[in-house]
């Protein structure tokens, strides 16, 4: 790193801090993203790793007829199935249709006469991940109930193979998978962003004829960009650790080199989409949908296992479940095998640096060009 | 001579800048009419409340000898503007942007004309972000001549062009004068005002701080010849000397041992000169004798020069 | 013919221009696609899981004998079945500690152990104070392998209600009912996607395109340029929304074709709902011009587009249900006009009436924003 580089870094470091609307953007809007989605998938419910649903029950006259208890305990007997559930007592079906309808409840259930079940559920596609377990919940509780399963034949233990240095939880999961995300969107936009802004600037092309190299400049223009989502990284996951009470606890140096490698792989990925679509909107565009499609392809949000079988090896090929993977090495939430630990970094940084050197001029030719 | 524009009194202050403070003056019809004046002076301000952009906060506007109190439509069909560093829509065409600004006036010029008039027939069909930076000066007065004004606004016209592509805008005014248009041109170039102007108000901070043809303008701070020369001594003391007497004023700059003087009777001077440096052994270089122009009008007002 | 003039010039520039095509006409139309073909079939519950695939590590302490082998057997064969729609890919292992190095090298996503005293079970069948035989089941904490955890649990509590119903003398029929709409339709992902996909068509175009477009235009001094023609503000106005418009319209057909081709319900065709649709393409240009009369600078304006556009989709209820966040966010569920629209679109394609809130809170919002955008026109427009 020469004397000409550090200048050229902090004269793009002067211009971007300067671009106070740009600064905010670029730091915070993650931020933004990071608090919605946690409130939206309910990153804040930390205590219970469960999900807890809420049902409606009516019981027809003749049930409670038949049982010789006073309905006060019999409700509370069949509550005491349904834990740690929520089971609210709905006078009749209309009442506890509308509370389904207007998801007051996640479902209801009314025992009738004629010893029929009937589940009722709100099939707003909304809630289409949970459906499953409310019904299976709710159909199981509501039997053990009428069946008077209190105890079990066979029981169940469940232990988390936990391989990280930490008791890690979904949730810390879910927000490693975001910083990655966050990660990887920060290096191909920072590129592709800056380009973008110089370009329309005219800069490009003044600094083509100074004796810069064209690698320097694509780095040293980036680099504050890079810079600013390292910041806004280091923001997130202090409020995951004091507003979601996360476990995690990032070994700070690791977590440094793996955004150092994963942001360069990530820069360079960015030239290349550049290189290839030469109009710097469509591969700004370009980016876009392979953000998307990374986010949904993450396992992230919901498990791979589930995308159907003749689309799953999309995320194979994406490197955001690798770079999710080392972000939760780094967190302790998991651990991974150290030899494969530093062949992804040095994978995704030489893949990075050798595109980098390879494509940078070509770009700077491409972009001053107009 | 019938003044096709009058203004009397126009004001128009923001929160901390004056930018018109107390301006009148009037254009005569199918004259080039200049507003000179350094950047921020308040030309901007001024012309884009005669075009109808702006409100002035008090003053008087009288357009064809009718007092208005706003640029309405029927006005707006009689005046075209070249505004200071106009952008188009960078995708669309050079022909496609002249029709688009057509089917916005009622009166309809031929474009064919204007395209040829202005050189931009070969690059009709190409798209706006290809223009060079003279190109796209001449769209932009194309553009303001779509409707065939008797008024044409230009602020700025040539500024960033190079000398050749600013020559030949200048040609193109003067035909544009000769047809009978009455134009409005702002400038801070002096060579510009000196060259198409009949008319040019000198305007500062706001107000106007003289007025006149341009050769009123010149005579009106009594300046005669001026020589200017580099010494490869200082030179201040001996303008002192008894045959030097007949030097009126100086302007010095003894750093860098640059005179300009101004005198009534240069060839008195020039031989006065010569024998002061012999008799001190001096030696003097890049003798010049130029005649006054805008710029010194300018500098004798304010002290200053237009492009500080 | 003036407003013909500009509005050609305005069009043609957005024609030209690769992200306004890409993003108003193009992305939608892929989006629809993509999401359809990787959550179509997500939501019917377990019913139709055979796309999914979980890997479960099998293995017994002590092979068991018996009733428990009967009862073992068949639950790890109904839980590998993918013909009976059993999610699981099962791997018997020969080892305790093989299976765990599995699970932990990601190579299971749930490793189950049937413990030595399964054969308890055989026992506990006729003497019920026999204590119960625990399996254990061991998992990870990514969403993979908690998904396989859960569908175990439910499947062994199935299997504890089976041996209790086999002694019971009740016999109890479930049946399941679906609410929200007939009971003859089957869940479909499309007609609840499709509204989501038209409403984030009119957001791009609405919020993004036309704001920062204008923005744009007036910062460069394009509108100073018009204003000097004879043209009215009112005329002006009439070109920005009637641009709006033909993009949206445009885009909307696009979309609506590619609904009919993928089978989306004819009630999203009815007249009812496209009405509502216009309704909600007006309301959202409000909102776009409000956004623009409150930030105005270009730059201010883009942050501005960004952040409210991705509120307004993500707390609009387009994507997941919102109406259970935290009242921190939900807030914004309830003045996001978005979020009423979605919910009046999806009930017209329910048969489920319009409430006062999904015309409501809409035409507020298009009252608020014409009064502000007009007290405003002149300074947004940089025209005094």
């Amino acid at each position: 790193m020469n004397n000409r580089f550090l200048n050229l870094v902090k004269f793009f470091f002067l211009e971007t801090f300067k671009n106070k609307s740009e600064v905010f953007y670029t730091m915070f809007f993650p931020v933004i993203f990071l608090l919605l989605f946690g409130f939206i998938f309910g990153l804040g419910d930390t205590q219970h790793q469960e999900e807890n649903f809420e049902y409606g029950l009516v019981f027809s006259s003749g049930y409670l007829s038949d049982t010789n208890q006073s309905s006060e305990s019999a409700y509370d007997t069949v509550k005491a199935f349904f834990d740690p559930n929520k089971l609210d007592i709905y006078a009749d079906n209309e009442s506890l249709k509308n509370a389904v309808l207007s998801s007051k409840v996640d479902a209801g259930i009314i025992v009738d006469e004629t010893s029929k079940v009937k589940v009722l559920y709100n099939s707003d596609p909304a809630n289409m991940q949970k459906i499953t377990w409310i019904k299976f919940a709710g159909e199981n509780a509501i039997k053990r109930f009428l069946y008077g399963a209190k105890k079990d034949y066979l029981s169940l233990s469940s232990e988390n193979i936990g391989t990280g240095r930490v008791e890690s939880n979904q949730m810390d999961f879910l927000l490693t998978g975001i910083i990655a995300i966050s990660i990887l969107s920060g290096g191909m936009f920072s590129v592709i962003n800056t380009f973008g802004r110089y370009k329309k600037l005219g800069v490009i092309k003044k600094f083509m004829v100074t004796p810069i190299k064209s690698n320097e400049f694509v780095i040293a223009s980036s680099f504050n960009k890079i810079l600013l989502n390292f910041f806004s990284i280091v923001i997130i996951i202090i409020l995951g650790k004091v507003i979601y009470h996360m476990n995690y606890s990032f070994d700070w140096p690791m977590l440094i080199i793996v955004c150092l490698s994963s942001t360069l792989g990530m820069m360079a990925f960015g030239i290349l989409l550049m290189v290839l679509f030469k109009e710097l909107e469509v591969a700004q565009s370009a980016a876009s949908i392979l953000m998307t499609v990374m986010m949904f392809f993450a396992g992230i949000y919901f498990p791979i296992n589930i995308i159907p079988g003749y689309i799953r090896w999309v995320s194979y090929i994406l490197p955001i479940k690798y770079v999710a993977d080392l972000l939760r090495h780094v967190a302790g939430v998991e651990s991974m095998n150290i030899t494969t630990f530093w062949l992804i970094n040095i994978i995704m940084a030489a893949s990075g640096i050798i595109l980098l050197s390879l494509t940078s001029r070509q770009l700077m030719k491409d972009q001053a060009r107009n | 001579m019938e003044n096709i524009i009058e203004v009397s009194n126009l004001r128009k202050y923001y929160k901390t800048v004056k930018a018109v403070d107390d301006i009148s003056f009037s254009i005569a019809a199918g004259k080039v009419f200049a507003l000179l004046g350094p950047n921020g002076a308040g030309k901007t301000t001024t012309v884009e409340i005669l075009e109808g952009l702006r409100r002035a906060d008090s003053g008087r506007i009288t357009y064809f000898g009718k007092e208005i109190t706003k640029v309405n439509f029927e006005l707006k069909e009689k005046i075209g503007v070249q505004l200071q560093n106009t952008v188009f829509f960078e995708s669309l065409t050079v022909k496609e942007t002249l029709k688009g600004f057509l089917g916005l006036y009622e009166k309809k010029f031929d474009i064919d004309i204007l395209v040829k008039k202005l050189e931009l027939e070969e690059k009709l069909n190409s798209k706006i972000k290809t223009l060079s930076g003279g190109q796209k000066q001449r769209l932009a007065i194309a553009v303001a001549l779509v409707n065939d004004p008797d008024i044409v606004f230009l602020d700025e016209p040539t500024t960033g062009l190079d000398p050749q592509a600013r020559r030949m805008l200048w040609d193109f005014i003067n035909e544009l004068k000769l047809s009978g248009k009455t134009i409005i041109l702002t400038t801070h170039y002096m060579e510009e005002a000196e060259y198409l102007s009949d008319f040019v108000n000198i305007v500062d901070h706001g107000k106007v701080i003289a007025c006149g043809t341009v050769e009123q303008l010149i005579d009106s701070i009594g300046m005669k010849s001026i020589i200017r020369f580099h010494s490869n001594k200082k030179f201040d003391s001996y303008f002192k000397d008894e045959n030097l007497k007949i030097i009126e004023d100086t302007a010095l700059s003894s750093e860098k041992k640059i005179y300009e003087i101004q005198t009534d009777n240069v060839e008195t001077t020039l031989s006065n000169i010569f024998e002061t440096t012999r008799k001190n052994s001096l030696s003097i270089s890049e003798i010049a004798i130029r005649q006054p122009n805008l710029e010194d009008v300018f500098l004798k007002l304010t002290g200053r020069t237009l492009r500080d | 013919m003036k407003i013909k003039s500009l509005l050609s010039i305005f069009l043609k520039e957005d024609f030209r221009n690769f992200i306004v095509i890409f993003w108003t006409f193009v992305f939608p139309l892929i989006f629809f696609l993509f999401f359809t073909s990787l959550f179509g079939n997500i939501g019917n519950g377990s019913e139709n899981s055979s796309d999914m695939e979980f890997r479960a590590g099998i293995y017994f302490e002590k092979p068991p004998t018996g009733l428990a082998k009967e009862i073992s057997q068949g639950l790890v064969t109904g839980l590998g079945d993918k013909n009976s729609g059993g999610p699981f890919e099962n791997i018997y292992v020969s080892s305790f500690d093989e299976g765990i190095q599995l699970i932990k090298d990601k190579k299971l996503e749930i490793f189950i152990v049937f413990p030595e005293n399964l054969d308890m079970l055989n026992l506990k069948v006729v003497l019920s104070s026999v204590p119960a035989p625990v399996v254990k089941s061991y998992y990870r904490s990514d969403s993979g392998s908690d998904f396989a955890r859960k569908i175990f649990k439910s499947v062994l509590d199935s299997v504890n209600v089976e041996f209790y119903k086999r002694i019971s003398s009740a016999e109890y029929t479930l049946e399941v009912q679906e609410l929200n709409k007939k009971a003859s339709d089957t869940f479909s992902y499309k007609d609840y996607l499709f509204p989501s996909v038209l409403l984030m068509s009119i957001l791009t175009v609405s919020i993004f395109n036309t704001p920062l477009s204008l923005a744009y235009s007036i910062e460069k001094g394009i509108t100073k340029k018009i204003f000097t023609t004879p043209i009215r503000s009112g005329h002006f106005l009439t070109v920005v929304i009637l641009e709006n418009l033909i993009l949206l319209g445009i885009s909307i057909l696009l979309i609506y074709i590619e609904g009919k081709l993928m089978g989306v319900s004819p009630k999203a065709f009815s007249a009812k709902y496209i009405a509502y649709l216009f309704m909600n393409v007006i309301t959202l240009i409000s909102v776009g011009l409000l956004m623009l009369s409150v930030f105005r600078k270009l730059s201010a304006v883009n942050v501005a587009a960004n952040i409210l556009y991705q509120l307004m989709m993500f707390l609009g209820g387009l994507f997941f249900d919102v109406s259970h966040t935290p009242m921190i966010i939900r807030w914004f569920v309830y003045i996001n006009p978005v979020s009423y629209m979605a919910q009046g679109l999806r009930n017209i394609i329910n048969g489920m009436p319009l409430g006062f809130l999904n015309y409501f809170v809409p035409l507020v919002w298009i009252g608020a924003c014409i009064i502000i955008f007009s007290l405003n026109f002149k300074k947004v427009m940089n025209y005094e």
